[in-house]
């Protein structure tokens, strides 16, 4: 091959410039860990410092240089599209604030180590790999590089104990759920003979699988037996998928981890994961889920398809709206009882993946236009709720007195009157994770459940709809009343004494910044709403 | 007569594997016994694909064939990075708790 | 469109008024925690300067015209289909509560002047925060830009129950309770306005574009009772009303007086601005149910009113009793019972809030409000005594004073009404019961008032505590002195507020006409009006009934001023739309 064919080559196949992002921020990932072997005794607000420059410089990318025009590279393996850009930025943006809060607090914690940053570093990596995969493999790459980033972190205190268990239990289960994950691919790779989400609808749907199997020796019901196989191997895979996916968003029945792993994490991490893992693994759901069901649908329209084939989508949509329903709800009530305020969190994220859950619901159903608008509404709540979240964590992460002290609700009490600006940015966190006006959360809520409802509008399926739209409002009456908790300790009950709160740059910078977008988003949310539209409108092709 | 091992031989085992493992996952006490069964059930999805890539036709585009092998591959790496982390972490439990059974993991309760 | 004129020459008058107190709260977070007495003046500049240029709407509106003005209108967010706008507009229904609103801030700043110590810039932050959340819910056109507003306002009372109620304990409560009641009913009507929008709104939320579309008769029945359910929290009408006592005997008093002046009047706004003319149907159909209600809590208000040891409980329940008058006086759906029912609305403001001042200033001095605490007050106090007096009587509706006017003017109309109106085309025929039995809260609010009255001011001083109070300083004077005026001003003169509802009302009251076609409007108009009187006179006391009688003349005079055509020249297109509009359709009885 002479040298400009393999320039064309590389140019066709592996446009460097669209993975760039994810390159500087590995490449800032391994220069963190030189760093820190090789110059010792230094402050890590260095190592920070390092990471936050490569992080912005990925962000920069993502934002200015983004390949708009060709999407798919690598042999179609990675897309980059819009949808990808917006979750790439929800990354880059998570592992920003994640630094910011991690600086002053990790000394406090005794893991000033600088592995944490390159750890930091290597889960966004992962997260962008699951926002721009095009291919379950590459999905998969990245949800592995992720969470193995996240097992270490989640332990990164190894003196504490509650460090170490929270870190195997993460583990465990997590790998668990890859490998459930990793089977269920390899059932759809052997039904439909592609992993690759863009060929499968690309595909007309037709299961090129082991029913194409024709030249081998078997029997003379062979043929048959695979052809039936195929769609039973499909809708297996796509059932381990979903439970794979439902592990890493915390839905329940695969919740029971999210509350020990939280509250034994260091509090950054925990926000982090919150939502870091969350929204990259909800891309990956959408990606996946809805291309899934296209290709479902075309092929029970296609070839002589059994009835479970034909059902897979209403039974899909049955099953994710009863997961809404329940994550939903089982979230808040049990938030509701509790007296730590980061395993009350922890319990409103759950909370918080089942209104995400009731947006991917409807755009199940719905088509065109609509489904636009549903994906983009889950698309920016992710995007509001990193914001609310991270802030709250962050005013955790402010209160922390070392080890897991400043953690219990009565901690808070009178922080208003000696720290009332710390006070103030909680209490917007706390009305906005509630989805009272004008905050973020109201607007990513409200078009939640406007999606819902128009969805509702759809003949045949109002009950379905309307039910899932007003389960939602109930659940967000339950959990203004836990949000309220730390709001009621803060300003209407007196401090029996004053804590230390120490209002450091970098910490209260994050604080600010995360202050600042939610109002923002808020108020004029129709940006950020018209980059989500974008997103989702992306994703569909053909 | 040679039995020629089928597509059907191959998935049952690797079914079988994959059970082995959800059930030594859910029963086992032992951090490291757990963590077997994991990598049990990794292993039976690569034999599927594997499995899966030598008994499929080629795809109309030519390039499918190879895919399930590579991704064996893939999935070994990334089961690779896993134990050498989980143990990692069982290492540092074990010297903090002197035990690594799952069951005296409860510090963290509501 | 008829509501919505066609050109709409640029008008940035309400988005002024709005966000003005919002600039000052922002001014405010800058000032140092120490400037208590800056924070004061600061927050007390813009709230006058609020109500100054608040004035304008008062003297630029154009009478004789339903149509909304001083219009603003742009798109705000846009998301795929979903349009929402920044669509702002004031009629004769919004008008007067807007502008109780602005004066009712800088009375409720003075008078925390003193009262309010620590904390002085929170507070002096949420209150104009209040005032902006407020002032928005009532002039904004767009449902989603309502439900922002009407959010926004749990979040300023919330802290203001919470932080600076009086019982350390039972405030915690009372906000919490507060904050979920509202929160409850609210969340409902946001589907409900999320169903609208969708099916009714072409994916927008524009009030007008709503009320043209038409919505079917089925889904307005549930969506009438998810907003009503919602407004009627807020009202609160009868059964839930509990959160009020709690949240009034907690809060400071300028959160009792934002709360008794209007956050309740939000309520009966929400139900005359949004639940009925969306629903007329719905309206129809509960209307017996609510009226009902009405008329319970009339009754129940007083009764429960007058057994209560504490003053700020007693003027709470006694909100619950005026507020049923409002509502039933809405529900006569004539002009006489709907305008009746704002002028209540405002009138309730005014008395009530000048009641929780006056508590609040006894509070001040002797740290209670129990009414066994007090006797002989009046000597110590003179000036103080004729201000109590004045707005006692005008609570108790006394002639010439504002509460005459609106509740005569309920009774009359949902007297007329019951006897051959919307209340009997919807309840049956004996549905003129509701404006006797609503007679008799009258003279029980009488009762509980003068009762509380005597038991506090006169009599011997009993308790020695109270025998070297101080007199009403001349700040607290000032503070009272605007809404004694305005007490008779509008039991005086109560034509030019009337007026400036009227086109309003009327068009509005020929939007629900068709849902009610079986009245005949010509009897109803000519011996309806001789019935109330006789009613009036049966339920009451020979005197009052003969003042009332004597006033009703008076009333009706003012009536037919403003049936005479105001500007002939206003609008002549629009009145052609609004007579092509109600042609066909048997107007509702008037008082000719």
């Amino acid at each position: 091959m002479n040298p400009s064919g393999i320039q064309l080559f590389l140019k066709q196949n592996f446009d460097i410039q669209t993975v760039m992002p994810l390159i500087v921020v590995a490449a800032t990932a391994l220069l963190v860990l030189l760093l820190e072997a090789t110059i010792r005794g230094k402050s890590r607000t260095f190592l920070t410092a390092v990471s936050l420059v490569g992080l912005g410089v990925a962000l920069l990318l993502t934002l200015f240089n983004f390949p708009g025009a060709k999407q798919s590279s690598f042999y179609g393996m990675v897309r980059t599209d819009a949808f990808a850009q917006f979750f790439t930025v929800i990354a880059l943006a998570a592992g920003s604030l994640t630094l910011l809060l991690s600086a002053n607090y990790l000394p406090k914690i005794k893991s000033d180590t600088g592995e944490f940053h390159a750890l930091v570093l290597l889960a966004v990596c992962g997260m962008i790999l699951m926002a721009i995969g095009n291919d379950l493999i590459v999905l998969f790459l990245g949800i592995e590089t992720m969470s193995i980033a996240m097992y270490i972190l989640c332990g990164i205190r190894v003196d504490a104990e509650k460090s170490n268990e929270s870190s195997l239990k993460y583990l465990l289960l997590g790998a668990f759920a890859s490998a459930f994950l990793l089977f269920g691919i390899a059932l759809i790779y052997g039904a439909t003979g592609t992993t690759n989400i863009e060929a499968l609808i690309n595909s007309g749907g037709v299961l090129y699988g082991i029913s194409g199997i024709k030249e081998y020796q078997w029997d003379t019901g062979a043929y048959q037996f695979a052809e039936t196989a195929a769609q039973y191997f499909f809708i297996l895979g796509v059932a381990f998928v979903f439970l794979g996916f439902a592990f890493k968003i915390g839905a329940v029945p695969f919740h029971m981890w999210t509350p020990d792993v939280y509250q034994g994490a260091p509090t950054s991490v925990t926000g982090f994961m919150a939502v870091g893992v969350k929204a990259a693994a909800f891309a990956a759901l959408i990606r996946v889920f809805l291309g899934i069901v296209d290709f479902g649908d075309l092929y029970s329209s296609n070839a002589i398809a059994y009835q479970p084939l034909m059902d897979l989508k209403d039974v899909l949509l049955g099953v994710i709206w009863l997961v809404a329903v329940l994550t939903m709800t089982l979230g808040n009530l049990s938030a509701l009882i509790q007296t730590n305020l980061k395993r009350m969190l922890a319990f409103s994220s759950i909370a918080h993946a089942g209104y995400a859950l009731v947006g991917v619901s409807v755009a199940l159903r719905l088509s065109g236009d609509d489904r636009d608008a549903a994906v983009g509404a889950v698309m920016f709540y992710l995007l509001a709720y990193m914001f609310m979240n991270l802030g709250a964590f962050g005013v955790v992460i402010m209160m922390n007195r070392g080890n897991d002290e400043g953690e219990h609700l009565h901690d808070y009490n009178g922080l208003a009157s000696y720290r009332p600006l710390v006070a103030a940015a909680m209490a917007v966190f706390m009305f906005s994770l509630a989805g009272i006006p004008p905050t973020a959360g109201f607007v990513g809520k409200f078009y939640i459940f406007s999606a819902a409802v128009s969805a509702g509008t759809v003949e045949g399926y109002g009950l379905y709809f309307y039910s899932l739209a007003i389960i939602g409002v109930l659940n967000s009456i339950i959990s203004v009343y836990y949000y309220l908790y730390p709001l009621r300790n803060m300003y209407f009950v007196s401090a029996e004494r004053e804590h230390k709160v120490e209002l450091r740059p970098l910490m209260s910078a994050s604080i600010l910044i995360s202050t600042i977008f939610v109002l923002w988003i808020g108020v004029m949310p129709k940006g950020f709403l018209s980059r989500a539209l974008e997103g989702a409108k992306a994703l569909f092709f053909g | 007569m040679m039995y020629n091992a089928g597509l059907f031989q191959y998935l049952s085992l690797a079914g079988v594997l994959f059970i082995l493992g959800v059930f030594g996952v859910l029963w086992r006490k032992n951090a490291i016994i757990v963590f077997m069964s994991i990598e049990l059930m990794l292993n039976a999805a690569n034999l599927v694909f594997v499995t899966f890539s030598r008994f499929m036709a080629s795809h109309p585009d030519g390039y499918v064939a190879m895919q399930g092998h590579m991704f064996a591959f893939m999935s070994m790496v990334v089961a690779a990075c896993e134990v050498a982390v989980g143990l990692a972490i069982i290492v540092v439990i074990f010297r903090n708790k002197k035990t690594i059974d799952v069951d005296d993991m409860n510090l963290l309760k509501g | 469109m008829e509501l919505i004129p066609t050109n709409i020459a640029p008008s940035y008058w309400l988005s002024v008024i709005t966000f003005l107190p919002l600039v000052g709260a922002f001014v405010l977070l800058f000032l140092p925690r120490s400037e208590k007495n800056s924070a004061r003046w600061v927050a007390l500049l813009f709230a006058v300067v609020t109500f100054l240029v608040s004035l304008k709407l008062w003297f630029g509106f154009e009478l004789g015209t339903p149509q909304f003005q001083f219009v603003e209108q742009c798109d705000w967010i846009t998301f795929g289909k979903w349009k929402v706008q920044y669509f702002l507009g004031v009629d004769g229904i919004s008008l007067l509560i807007v502008l109780l609103t602005t004066f009712l801030t800088p009375i409720v700043v003075l008078s925390a002047w003193k009262a309010v110590q620590e904390k002085v810039k929170e507070y002096m932050i949420f209150m104009l925060l209040l005032e902006t959340a407020m002032l928005g819910a009532l002039v904004s056109l767009d449902l989603f830009l309502f439900y922002v507003f009407w959010e926004l306002m749990l979040i300023p009372m919330y802290f203001l129950i919470g932080i600076y109620g009086s019982n350390p304990e039972r405030r915690r409560y009372a906000a919490i309770k507060f904050f979920i009641f509202t929160m409850v009913g609210s969340v409902f009507m946001l589907i409900g306005i999320i169903y609208l929008g969708a099916k009714y709104g072409g994916y927008t939320f524009s009030y007008p574009a709503i009320l043209d579309a038409g919505i079917d008769v089925y889904p307005q029945m549930w969506l009438f009772l998810a907003f009503a359910v919602t407004f009627a929290i807020k009202v609160p009408m009868f059964p839930f009303h509990t959160w009020l006592p709690d949240a009034h005997t907690e809060a400071p008093t300028g959160g009792s007086v934002i709360l008794a002046g209007i956050l309740l009047k939000m309520g009966t706004y929400g139900f005359v601005r949004f639940a009925m003319p969306l629903f007329p149907d719905g309206v129809r159909f509960f209307m017996p149910a609510l009226a009902v209600l009405a008329v319970i809590g009339i009754i129940y208000g007083a009764l429960v009113a007058m057994v209560q040891p504490d003053v700020k409980r007693l003027v709470a329940f006694s909100s619950v009793s005026h507020l049923g008058y409002v509502m039933l006086g809405l529900f006569a759906l004539n002009a006489m019972g709907v305008q009746g029912g704002i002028f209540q609305m405002i009138s309730h403001g005014l008395s009530t809030g000048a009641l929780f001042l006056i508590v609040g200033m006894i509070y001040e001095r002797r740290h209670t409000r129990m009414i066994s605490e007090f006797g002989g007050l009046a000597k110590v106090m003179p000036v103080f005594a004729a201000c109590f007096l004045i707005v006692t009587l005008s609570s108790i509706g006394l002639p010439s004073t504002n509460g005459f006017v609106g509740e005569f003017l309920i009774l009359i109309g949902a007297f007329t009404s019951g006897t051959n109106g919307a209340l009997s085309s919807a309840c049956g025929p004996g549905a003129y019961w509701f404006a006797i039995i609503a007679a008799l809260g009258v003279i029980f609010g009488a009762v509980y008032m003068l009762w509380m009255f005597q038991r506090v001011m006169y009599g011997k001083v009993t308790n020695p505590k109270n025998e070297n109070l101080k007199d009403l300083s001349l700040r607290e004077f000032v503070v009272l002195a605007p809404i004694i005026l305005f007490i008779f001003i509008m039991g005086i003169f109560p034509t030019p507020f009337l007026r400036r509802m009227e086109a309003s009302v009327k068009y509005f009251n020929n939007h629900y006409a068709k849902q009610f076609t079986d009245v005949n409007a010509e009897t109803a108009s000519t011996d309806a009006p001789e019935k109330a009187k006789q009613a009036a006179v049966t339920s009451e006391k020979p005197g009052r009934a003969f003042a009332r009688a004597r006033e009703a003349v008076a009333v009706k005079k003012d009536a037919d001023i403003n049936n005479a055509p105001s500007r002939p020249g206003a609008g002549p297109a629009l009145k052609s739309g609004m007579k092509k509009r109600a042609a066909g359709v048997p107007r509702l009885p008037e008082l000719k």
